[in-house]
């Protein structure tokens, strides 16, 4: 409802309709990001609340967002700019705005915006699945450690929900969550209805022949790999070679209750739950929208980093089970005696340029064929700021490692790919070339501009392939 | 007193607008924008100055060897061709191997943009026949009715070019060789799926730029890495179009041959008497 104050127009802003029903949806208290009197801009989340559904009575079934739960949140945005008024008492502080106890009171005043034209508020679901249930970070929007998180919005909008799934390497982290962690950046540029969902690196790499082994993974495969792995665990809790030390150490107060082995247990845990589980490609989500909880279909678009290809790559030799782990991880994230797991167990797999051409062109067959989804390869910047071989028989063997010619060879496979399968390409490093690669000193972990600029370029495939909601 | 003695670095550079540009001097209009190889010496080693030879390049096979001679137009034809830059009487003959050189400079350039090279379909013999556009009625007639077009220069020809000209320089000069590769990117192409396109120009420049350093490791030559001076500068700021730099790239371009020739040993001391 629009009125006027002293020649500005003033809109309130109320809670907008959301539905989980049969659910009961309730809400914690209000967080504001914003202040009063702060100009806010259209699609500019100005707070945000955690959500929970609560059954019916006698309800015991499966919930919805049963993987999510723990993190699910809602944040607001107006669909116009203005000048924000929060309303002070719909923020109760402390655990209040952190755990859901009030029901989602539809039309709610929360506030006014000063703006030119009427505002309602638009809702962002955010959803995080945590890697570890226990391991709890509320902090902020989808903070905390989560094997999946994603965002979903309406703006808005009626008609079919593009999914977009990001599965690259960090890289990929800045360009889809953005500064926020929380993919606002994408809400404020794609109208919707659109889900953007990110699964990270941190266990798997997600390479071309990691995911296809994924997707052609038979019962039987993950069987014998569970078994492997439980295989592996029994012999690790029965050697307690290291166990009495600590405990005499931990007397003393000293090593802080952190048990080495038990970081290589869990990182093989999470591994296998990957094995067991569906693959990020076929996975199905559920959105919460206006009209209820709604179940929406594989990913659309699927975007990788053809940097994932060339991370260390293992085969278990008695089950043929691969995984990619980043050698950065290897040195420092594991711990010995996963490291020791994988030099007895697993063989190194070496991956030319040919093999990860098969690959992308295999994965982008199946993918059509499954899903008809579209696969998105960023390729990868070929120059540094520190790299100075005007010489390359300087270099000997070393010329077959060097990043300007291994990743330039690569970003050629790939264009050549783009012409034969349903894949297109990032020109991350034509992007980087053009602004300039101190932007992105190390090859992978960009600035702000560059940031943008790999956003824009994905918003506008996006938009040529016809993706709904971007 | 006598003032030393200047040292004087002799330079031959085969190649087109990126060996000129760099270094002779860029010119924007009537305005030297920037003048050379020698405003880098004249601040990293002043007593030493470079003479620059330079030939225009209509590509790289048609550098006859010492001895060699090309299949080629006959002079009165060639005379009259308006050919500009790339006189049909010089394109397949070179002054490289006249004079001692310290250093000799190529480019890719020639071969990846001279689109408009034909074969002559009798005799053979091949013309770079540059803006056609503004020939005169009787040469435009010739061309048609005399000549095909051969297309882009395909790879395996340039490499083959390089592999007989390099040793052939280190041997008969005893000079260094430079190749200049090609910055790939266009400012404003984008092109994310080449699905059912031919390829464009700036994959064409990364297979080329590729391809070269893998033969630098094995001829050893010096690549000038024209590629990674636009990326490191940013081409949207030092890059006018594929081939043109601005004058700030063109001096980022000089620096880096400086630089090269300094790795090289071209500025040490000269070894004094035992």
């Amino acid at each position: 409802m629009l009125r006027s104050a002293g020649g500005a127009s003033v809109s309130t802003l109320r809670l907008p309709m959301l539905h989980a029903s049969p659910f009961a949806l309730l809400r914690s208290g209000l967080r504001w990001l914003r202040r009063e009197g702060d100009v806010v801009s259209a699609r500019e989340p100005v707070a945000y609340v955690s959500v929970a559904l609560s059954p019916p009575k006698a309800h015991t079934g499966p919930m919805p967002f049963a993987e999510d739960m723990s993190d699910l949140q809602v944040a607001l945005a107006p669909s116009v700019g203005g000048v924000l008024r929060p309303q002070a008492d719909l923020s109760r502080g402390g655990f209040q705005d952190v755990v859901s106890s009030f029901h989602w009171d539809e039309g709610l005043a929360l506030g006014t915006l000063e703006s030119a034209e009427e505002t309602e508020l638009f809702p962002v679901m955010l959803a995080g699945r945590r890697g570890f249930d226990a391991g709890e970070g509320r902090g902020e929007l989808l903070s905390g450690w989560h094997d999946r998180t994603r965002a979903f919005w309406e703006g808005g909008r009626e008609g079919p929900v593009g999914t977009v799934l990001s599965l690259g390497t960090c890289e990929q982290t800045g360009v889809f969550r953005g500064e926020d962690f929380a993919f606002l950046e994408w809400f404020a540029r794609a109208p919707g209805p659109a889900q953007m969902i990110s699964i990270p690196d941190e266990r798997t790499v997600h390479s071309s022949a990691v995911l296809l082994q994924h997707l052609r993974r038979t019962p039987e495969e993950a069987r014998g790999i569970a078994e492997a792995v439980h295989a592996w665990i029994g012999e690790r809790i029965h050697d307690s070679a290291g166990y009495p030390a600590f405990l005499a150490e931990a007397r003393k107060g000293i090593r802080r209750g952190r048990w080495p082995d038990g970081q290589s247990l869990l990182f093989a845990l999470h591994l296998l739950a990957e094995v067991v589980g569906a693959s990020p490609l076929l996975e199905q989500t559920e959105l919460l929208t206006r009209r209820g909880v709604v179940d929406q279909g594989p990913p659309d678009v699927v975007v990788l980093s053809l940097g994932s290809e060339f991370s260390p790559h293992f085969r278990h030799r008695a089950t043929g089970w691969l995984i990619a782990i980043h050698d950065f991880r290897l040195r420092t994230f594991i711990g010995p005696a996963l490291r020791a797991w994988l030099k007895r167990d697993f063989e190194p797999v070496r991956r030319t340029v040919a093999d990860v051409e098969r690959d992308l062109g295999a994965l982008s067959e199946e993918l059509t064929a499954r899903t008809g989804g579209l696969l998105l390869v960023q390729n990868l910047i070929t120059t540094s700021p520190g790299d100075q071989v005007p010489n390359y028989s300087w270099l000997g063997d070393g010329f077959a490692e060097c990043p300007p010619v291994t990743h330039g060879a690569a970003n050629v496979m790939l264009s050549g790919l783009t012409r034969r399968r349903n894949l297109s390409m990032i020109d991350n490093d034509a992007l980087a070339a053009e602004l300039g690669v101190r932007l992105c000193p190390d090859r992978n972990h960009a600035a702000r501009p560059l940031i943008e600029a790999q956003r824009g370029e994905i918003h506008h495939i996006l938009r040529q392939s016809g993706v709904p909601g971007f | 007193m006598t003032a030393p003695a200047r040292r004087v670095l002799r330079i031959f550079a085969k190649g087109n607008v990126d060996v000129r540009d760099s270094l002779l001097w860029s010119r924007v209009g009537d305005r030297i924008e920037w003048n050379g190889i020698n405003e880098v010496l004249r601040v990293r080693h002043p007593g030493s100055i470079a003479k620059v030879r330079h030939e225009t390049c209509s590509r790289l096979d048609l550098i006859p060897l010492p001895g060699e001679t090309l299949p080629a137009p006959p002079v009165e034809l060639a005379r009259k061709l308006p050919c500009h830059a790339y006189p049909a009487d010089m394109q397949h003959r070179t002054a490289l191997f006249d004079a001692p050189a310290d250093a000799v400079v190529f480019s890719l350039q020639a071969d990846l943009l001279n689109m408009t090279m034909v074969r002559h379909r009798r005799e053979g013999w091949l013309l770079l026949a540059p803006d056609t556009a503004s020939w005169d009625a009787p040469s435009k007639d010739w061309l048609r009715r005399e000549c095909e077009s051969v297309g882009p220069t395909p790879l395996e020809t340039t490499l083959g070019s390089l592999q007989r000209l390099v040793p052939a320089v280190q041997e008969r000069l005893g000079a260094h060789v430079l190749v200049y590769n090609l910055s790939p990117v266009i400012p404003g192409e984008r092109i994310h799926c080449w699905l059912g396109a031919d390829d464009s120009l700036g994959l064409r420049v990364r297979r080329f730029n590729l391809a070269l350093a893998e033969l630098s490791a094995q001829l050893g030559f010096s690549v000038v890495d024209v590629e990674r001076i636009a990326a490191c500068a940013g081409a949207d700021r030092i890059k006018v179009d594929l081939p043109h730099l601005t004058p700030e790239g063109w001096k980022l371009v000089a620096e880096e041959v400086v630089r090269i020739l300094e790795e090289r040993g071209c500025f040490d001391p000269p070894e004094g008497p035992r």
